[in-house]
């Protein structure tokens, strides 16, 4: 099957490490010792900054892999403004994932289109936002909910109480896509390839290998080499050069893996920290991949400042995986403060591979995927910071009990794999397209391949009708990739002469590579016309040579020349085997 | 200087005290970053005596402490053969080639303008730039951390910063906030640091971020020697009707008592002696520990009022005479003056008797029930210890510094939450309950720590060559 991915985020978001990268990163490691093939289309802008991300799943694969971006002064529509539709409509793809429920490409893209719905926070956080927002955001998500051929959560709340009560959706619509465990050390094994060179050092070749003195070096190296990322100003200076001596190493730090946004309950952390290093005069430091800006009004910095705890939860942030996983092997302590997340937090995976326990927020997310018993042992209640600082504060003294409990519930789910997510994602695919045929009275839309095809030697069979009117209206046909051979297809229509149908239409099959568009002569091509069931039928065969057998496929039709018969209603279908 | 003995060749002059030839002296300058005037100018005077007398791998060591001019008026002791140098911090960019050669990129990962400048003593001050080492007290500096133009050590006295944030000013661009940033980076940067205590020493690396095997726990070198409480020795009644509580504290012995009488006169409390005559509990504390003042005196409300305390409370302590005066011009010192006068006149049994002479101090804390002692944090004070040794038990706040004080002079106290003014109450009434069964000893064993194996652990870190070597130009 060949998949686009239409990446809709700007060069500028990708630098920043956005969250649905690390998930499509995974996705497509799933996919990466299948036969299919993804295709990514984005913005010029987001070249340079995706190479990291692109080369952590496509190095190495089975799967092909490839990014497609538009070259300038690329569009193939008079005044076409998003020059990534151009690219992307030249492109025959089994379907479309897009990462958010939206119409813009979908309406402009032929294709089943299936949507990552990883959650809609303002289903679950009505106040975190505010009023403009809430309305900027509602109507657009639920239309494009409302259009999707299907959805993908990864969560059961998710797809119930934000999909289906929120927005309306069809139960069958939606379906759900529980996330798998995965090793961070393996995911970021390129990054510890590159910085063991970079310190000149031996290769780091598993987990264990990584000592907390090198994981400090590699945290330490980093900074004094970031280029980006944001640190804190603290009068005259940044805080870059106290980061960047720190000993990590011989420090009880609780790391807070979490973006500080309002919903994410960071503020809780800060204050359990505060608890234990100034009522308990506890030794334990706080530690953030979150950027913070104390000159910001923003409640979590506000509070960091008034407290005085700017040295007490310190910000290192834009991490690339390999350093962002030692930062977790240094921990005593990983901290998930939010109650929601769309699916279970990646956060648990992420530090119990690197050997550090983790405490998380009770909240829909955990509680679809833990036992009880986890929940009692691994979670706080969201609101409370003195029962987070007293589990902080039990794991730092034994974290090797909490540790070794929950590496068995990990154990537990790791039956589950991100090969059979692929799976199921293929299998999504079909769905979406067997729903996309299904739905009519639409201009321009890709055939996609059924295997339960009737045509002799398997093959697919597929129908669509329309309207065609005009001087030179263009019918465009995408074929997919997987289909191959003889294309045969039938043109009803209500009356008219078939012959003289079948004069006036030109249809013609064009083929797309690298060289170009490539139109077949008459020689593939056989128009012939009659009667069908009282109805006259053009029909049209075509021979598509070996050599383009796979190739993108391309099929144009349209009135020539003089104005044609406006036709209200125009039926075809067609076939290839 | 000795004699030769007529047997040796004709050596070039030693300063030897034992008479052995020795190698040149070493040289080292105990640096304070701030003008201090009080307890630390008296560590720093401390550390340059004890270092002077020490003797390290058959070298004598020539101290100088380095100061300003506000230093320099201020009254310390140093002994003979130890000088006081008065120097200037300024600004050195770090961009400077003069600096460049001393800044190992290794412990320096600094971009030119992270941080932009460091601070160095002015350079045409030959003591220090004739020094082997420097120490630093603390790392205070203002306009960024210390240069290391010599390799240095720093002693970190506590990290008080961290336990009571209302030290910092509220205004994130004070420079008291990048002032506390220095001395992280002079920490981080320093051959070694030590403390006295193992929470301080906890704190270097959890805070600061200094490698473990870089801090040194150091033995309590400032003890109170030569600073033994001692009674008057003249009456055993305490003699508080003739003690005036004054700030010059160190003149008030040789005060006139008449004066001293007219003096109390001026202050709001009818001074009477006879509340000193019912059992009472000393609270002594000064005026910079902020907040604790004002849940003191709730829990003093809440032991009065509701616990039905019975014995008087008597407040003593440096600059406490403040509190006297409730049209000070600064909020806090109001609000806790306020709050003192409501106790008192609530319930006439709480008694501001301000800073004392030692003697003083010493009869009226022998007397008492208990020493109350309520500081939110410090690096252990032997305001515990003091009473110990004068028989008299304590009820202290409970923080790291002063149970390892207690466990190290062998003293049993009693400890408290210092922010839990519901326990503090509690804990006075359980105080008081005990000492009506009986008094009891809280023991006390006296230490004189062995300071040569420190000293010496101290050196061996400072002057350990490095891979780094300054390029000479």
């Amino acid at each position: 099957m060949r998949i686009g991915l239409w990446l809709d985020i700007p060069g500028a978001a990708i630098r920043e490490g956005e969250g649905l990268l690390r998930l499509l990163s995974l996705i497509f490691k799933g996919f990466a010792q299948t036969d299919h093939e993804i295709i990514i289309v984005a913005s010029a802008d987001a070249r340079r900054p995706s190479e990291a991300w692109f080369k952590e799943f496509s190095e190495g694969a089975r799967c092909k892999f490839s990014f497609v971006t538009p070259r300038p002064g690329e569009y193939d529509a008079p005044g076409e403004r998003d020059l990534r539709l151009a690219v992307a409509r030249k492109l025959a793809v089994d379907g479309w994932l897009a990462f958010r429920a939206e119409r813009h490409a979908m309406d402009q893209v032929p294709g089943p289109w299936v949507s990552i719905f990883a959650d809609f926070i303002l289903a679950e956080f009505p106040m975190h936002f505010s009023e403009a927002t809430y309305r900027q955001l509602v109507s657009p998500t639920r239309e494009g909910v409302a259009r999707m051929d299907r959805l993908v959560c990864f969560s059961e709340h998710v797809k119930q109480v934000h999909g289906v009560e929120f927005f309306g959706a069809r139960p069958d619509q939606i379906r759900v896509v529980p996330h798998a465990p995965f090793d961070y050390f393996e995911f970021a094994r390129l990054g510890f390839e590159q910085a063991s060179q970079a310190l000149s050092l031996d290769e780091i070749a598993t987990a264990d290998s990584l000592t907390r003195t090198l994981a400090a070096d590699i945290v330490r190296h980093h900074i004094r080499n970031q280029t980006d990322g944001y640190f804190c100003r603290i009068g005259a200076s940044h805080i870059r050069p106290i980061l960047a001596s720190m000993a990590y190493e011989d420090i009880d730090f609780v790391l807070i893996s979490s973006r500080n946004r309002p919903h994410k309950n960071f503020l809780t952390a800060v204050q359990a920290i505060e608890h234990l290093v100034r009522g308990r005069y506890s030794a334990i430091k706080g530690l953030t991949t979150s950027p913070l800006d104390l000159t910001s009004d923003e409640p979590v910095s506000r509070y960091l400042v008034d407290r005085k705890l700017h040295q007490e939860v310190l910000s290192i942030n834009h991490l690339p995986a390999h350093v962002h996983a030692c930062l977790y092997k240094l921990a005593a302590v990983t901290v998930h403060p939010s109650p929601f997340e769309g699916g279970f937090p990646f956060t648990f995976p992420e530090s119990l591979s690197m050997g550090t326990p983790i405490i998380m927020a009770r909240g829909p997310a955990v509680e679809e995927f833990l036992t009880p018993g986890e929940l009692a042992e691994y979670c706080f209640e969201p609101s409370s910071a003195r029962d987070l600082a007293r589990r902080i504060d039990a794991a730092v003294a034994d974290r090797e009990d909490l540790l070794a409990k929950q590496m068995m519930t990990l154990d537990r789910l790791k039956k589950r794999t991100w090969r059979d997510i692929a799976d199921e994602y293929v299998d999504v695919f079909r769905e979406a397209s067997q729903v996309y045929w299904s739905k009519g009275d639409l201009w321009v839309r890709t055939l996609a391949a059924d295997d339960a095809g009737s045509a002799p030697g398997g093959g697919f069979v597929g129908a669509d009708s329309g309207r065609l009117s005009g001087p030179n209206a263009m019918l465009t046909r995408y074929l997919p990739a997987s289909a191959v051979g003889v294309f045969h297809i039938d043109l009803d229509f209500e009356d008219g002469d078939p012959s003289d149908l079948a004069r006036k239409i030109e249809l013609s099959l064009g083929v797309w590579s690298e060289a170009g568009l490539t139109f077949y002569d008459h020689k593939h091509v056989r128009v012939s016309s009659g009667l069908a069931d009282g109805r006259p039928r053009v029909s049209i065969a075509l021979d598509l040579p070996e050599k383009d057998l796979g190739a993108v496929k391309e099929l144009r039709g349209g009135w020539i020349g003089e104005a044609g018969p406006v036709l209200e209603q125009v039926s075809w279908r067609l076939a290839a085997w | 200087m000795t004699k030769r003995s007529s047997s040796e060749a004709a050596d070039p002059p030693s300063t030897s005290r034992d008479g052995e030839a020795l190698a040149t002296p070493l040289r080292g300058v105990v640096i304070m970053p701030m003008a201090w005037r009080g307890g630390m100018l008296k560590v720093a005077s401390q550390l340059c005596n004890l270092l002077a007398r020490h003797t390290y791998q058959g070298r004598s060591i020539q101290m100088c402490l380095a100061g300003n001019q506000h230093t320099a008026r201020a009254h310390f002791d140093l002994d003979a053969g130890v000088s006081f140098v008065n120097v200037a911090l300024e600004p050195v960019f770090s961009a400077d080639p003069r600096l460049s050669r001393y800044l190992d990129p290794a412990v320096y990962p600094f971009t030119p303008t992270e941080p932009n400048r460091f601070v160095s003593p002015n350079s045409a001050n030959v003591a220090l730039f004739s020094a082997d080492f420097w120490i630093s007290l603390t790392g205070f500096y203002n306009e960024g951390p210390l240069a290391p133009f010599k390799p240095y050590a720093v002693f970190a006295p506590d990290f008080i910063q961290r336990y009571v944030p209302e030290i910092l000013p509220d205004d994130i661009n004070n420079y008291g906030w990048y002032r506390e940033a220095c001395q992280i980076m002079t920490m981080q940067a320093a051959k070694v640091v030590f403390a006295t205590t193992p929470k301080t020493v906890s704190d270097v690396t959890a805070y600061a971020g200094v490698p473990r095997d870089r801090v040194l726990l150091f033995p309590l070198f400032n003890s109170h020697e030569g600073g033994r409480l001692k009674k008057s020795g003249v009456d055993q009644t305490p003699k508080i009707a003739s003690a005036p509580a004054t700030s010059e504290a160190a003149d008030a012995d040789s005060m006139d008592h008449q004066w001293k009488l007219d003096r109390l006169r001026k202050y709001r409390y009818a001074f009477s002696p006879d509340f000193i005559k019912s059992p009472y509990f000393v609270w002594v504390t000064n005026t910079t520990e902020h907040k604790n003042h004002l849940r003191a005196i709730e829990m003093l409300a809440s032991y009065y009022e509701r616990h039905d305390g019975a014995l008087n409370c008597l407040i003593v302590g440096p600059s406490t005479d403040k509190w006297a005066d409730s049209d000070s011009e600064f909020a806090y010192i109001r609000d806790v003056a306020d709050g003192i006068a409501g106790l008192a006149s609530r319930t006439n049994k709480v008694h501001l008797l301000g800073e004392l002479p030692s003697s003083l101090y010493a009869d009226v804390l022998s007397g008492a029930q208990f020493l109350w002692h309520n500081v939110l944090y410090d690096n252990g004070t032997f305001t515990v210890l003091e009473a110990a040794e004068l028989g008299v038990p304590s009820l202290s706040s409970d923080y790291p510094q002063i149970r390892y004080i207690c466990d190290l002079y062998g003293v049993r106290a009693d400890f408290f939450d210092a922010h839990d003014v519901a326990e503090g109450a509690r804990a006075l009434k359980q105080m008081q309950e005990r000492q009506k069964a009986g008094p009891s000893d809280p023991g006390f064993q006296d230490l004189k720590p062995d300071l040569r194996e420190a000293f010496d652990s101290l050196l061996d870190r400072i002057l350990a060559p490095s891979a780094f070597q300054p390029v000479k130009a």
